[in-house]
């Protein structure tokens, strides 16, 4: 089996970069290790896209990236998984229901021509030269010939398997992975306004008690306003030395995750008004993970960059979140950009130094430690993957390829 | 016996600070004791270990009634809040 562009990985930038690179008219091939698209989006219960709109002024919300990323947004709110953007402080968040992300991904994929999807799929190896890629399902493998391949698997696999060169930011320095679980039966007034500074506060006593393992403290708590429901997101520290890519790690986290959410659910239900018929409802299909590896691209997006608002002729997207920096487990530390103006993300960030087919998106493209605090929030991911995926599908079918290429079939399938 | 002299505001705010800056996060540049402590990134959970710190230093107990967001503002807030609870423990 050959294909033009092979999407590995279906998070929030695969499965934009696939549906794009589709609609462009290449022969497309998603692949994705879990039973459903969005990644993080769905598998870890991250429960709002992030980075959609400009920073917030004077007007309602503004799209940062009109294209995939808005039409995903839309959709979204049209078919029931969004109430629609939130203002916090400064920025516009889109609160939306994980199935909802998995759903609308099954939807689109459907209807673009020219697109296979392959679930419980998992890329295992890739030729020298990256013009073959090897899956394994269940204990069968398979080889697809690929012209042009996107990294979208979030933790730069292909890199890894390709011995392509790469970026880890040191342990202490990582981002803090998090568990994410859903609780059911809360009442609404239980953990709005003042109430979540109390339970924050009974969680806070608890563990200088001795009530609670001292890893509560990372736990913060946002309800979705429907019937009762509330997100505990857990951020977790790891070990000293944590590798996100270290299957010893993964699992470690797996099970301290657990491990707190069912102290922090039996805290909950008896010792905090309003959780007393409260329950477990869900618990993610895996742990989450922020940052691993960054590709070393053909540019690398900088601090600076995003700090100043840094503009480029090769722009292909643009990143609208602050830097949200998590490297410890007691809450986000944000830097907003000096002046208030968004970054480009140029077309070469997401294009391996080392291999001409290769592009990257989403969390492991070409950026500074600080600079991916900002755009792996999953609405740039959702405008870099549509980037990457339209590059890669013109360069596979000898169109070009240029970041100018890339904004006119943009501009092009949005009219169409 | 005498108690412990009440430290003034200024000197409250001063420790709260150093404590917030050593204990919790690092603070943007031009953080003061009038800074939005939420604007700043502090969380709820955040908040309440500086409150725990806040406790454990000066040997008061803020109670529950006085956990809300408004009395968490600011370090200013947060130097009122001890210095009521220091005068009622005097
Ligand atoms: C706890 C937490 C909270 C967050 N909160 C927010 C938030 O509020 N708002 C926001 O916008 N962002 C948030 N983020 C960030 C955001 O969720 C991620 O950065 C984003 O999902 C990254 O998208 P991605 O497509 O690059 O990668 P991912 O979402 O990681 O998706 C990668 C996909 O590739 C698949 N894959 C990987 N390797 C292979 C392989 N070899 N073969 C087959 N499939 C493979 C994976 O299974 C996965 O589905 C949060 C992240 C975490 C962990």
């Amino acid at each position: 089996m050959g294909v033009d562009v092979l999407v590995a990985g279906g998070g929030p930038a695969g499965l934009a970069a696939a549906i794009s690179s589709a609609r462009s008219g290449a022969r497309t091939l998603l692949v994705e290790r879990h039973g459903a698209l969005g990644g993080m989006g769905t598998a870890a219960l991250v429960h709002s896209f992030c980075g959609l709109y400009e920073l917030a002024g004077d007007s309602g919300p503004q799209w940062a990236n009109p294209g995939f990323a808005s039409e995903f947004a839309t959709r979204l709110i049209a078919g029931g998984g969004s109430a629609g953007p939130q203002r916090m402080g400064r920025v516009w968040v889109l609160p939306h229901q994980p199935a909802a992300c998995a759903w609308l991904a099954d939807e689109m994929v459907g209807a673009a021509g020219n697109l296979e999807m392959l679930l419980h799929s998992e890329i295992i190896a890739v030729s020298p030269d990256l013009t073959a890629v090897e899956l394994v399902t269940r204990g069968v493998r398979r080889r697809v010939a690929a012209r042009s391949v996107v990294d979208a698997s979030g933790d730069g696999e292909i890199l890894g398997l390709a011995g392509a060169a790469f970026d880890q930011a040191p342990p202490e320095h990582l981002q803090r992975p998090a568990f994410i679980f859903g609780l059911q039966g809360v009442e609404e007034s239980a953990w709005q306004d003042d109430e979540r500074l109390k339970i924050a506060a009974r969680i806070a006593r608890a563990v200088a008690g001795g009530g609670l393992p001292a890893g509560a403290l990372g736990a913060s708590l946002r309800g979705t306003g429907r019937g009762g429901e509330v997100y505990v997101t857990i951020d977790l520290t790891g070990p000293s030395d944590y590798d996100p890519t270290r299957a010893a790690d993964l699992t470690a986290l797996e099970v301290e995750g657990r491990s707190l959410a069912w102290s922090l659910a039996e805290f909950f239900r008896t010792s905090t008004p309003g959780f007393s018929t409260s329950t477990i409802s869900v618990f993610p299909a895996r742990v989450g993970i922020r940052e691993s590896r960054r590709v070393v691209g053909r540019y690398r997006l900088e601090t600076a960059d995003v700090e100043k608002g840094a503009q480029f002729p090769d722009a292909v997207a643009r990143a609208t979140w602050p830097m949200e920096l998590r490297e410890s487990n007691r809450g986000p530390r944000l830097r907003f950009p000096l002046h208030g103006q968004p970054a480009d993300i140029p077309l070469r960030s997401l294009r391996a130094r080392d291999h001409k087919t290769l592009f990257v998106a989403g969390r492991c493209l070409s950026c500074s430690h600080e600079a991916q605090a900002s755009v792996r929030v999953m609405g740039t991911c959702l405008a870099t993957g549509e980037a990457a995926g339209l590059a890669a599908a013109l360069q596979a079918t000898g169109r070009g390829g240029e970041a100018s290429d890339v904004l006119s079939e943009r501009a092009r399938i949005r009219r169409s | 016996m005498c108690s412990p002299p009440i430290p003034d505001l200024a000197s409250l705010e001063e420790r709260i600070l150093a404590a917030i800056r050593e204990r919790i996060l690092e603070v943007p540049a031009g953080f003061n004791a009038g800074s939005d402590l939420y604007a700043a990134g502090l969380d709820s959970m955040a908040l309440m270990q500086l409150v725990l710190l806040l406790e454990e230093g000066f040997g008061v107990v803020v109670p529950d009634s006085d956990i809300c967001r408004a009395n968490f503002q600011s370090v200013r807030q947060l130097a009122h809040l001890v210095r009521e609870r220091l005068t009622l423990v005097a």
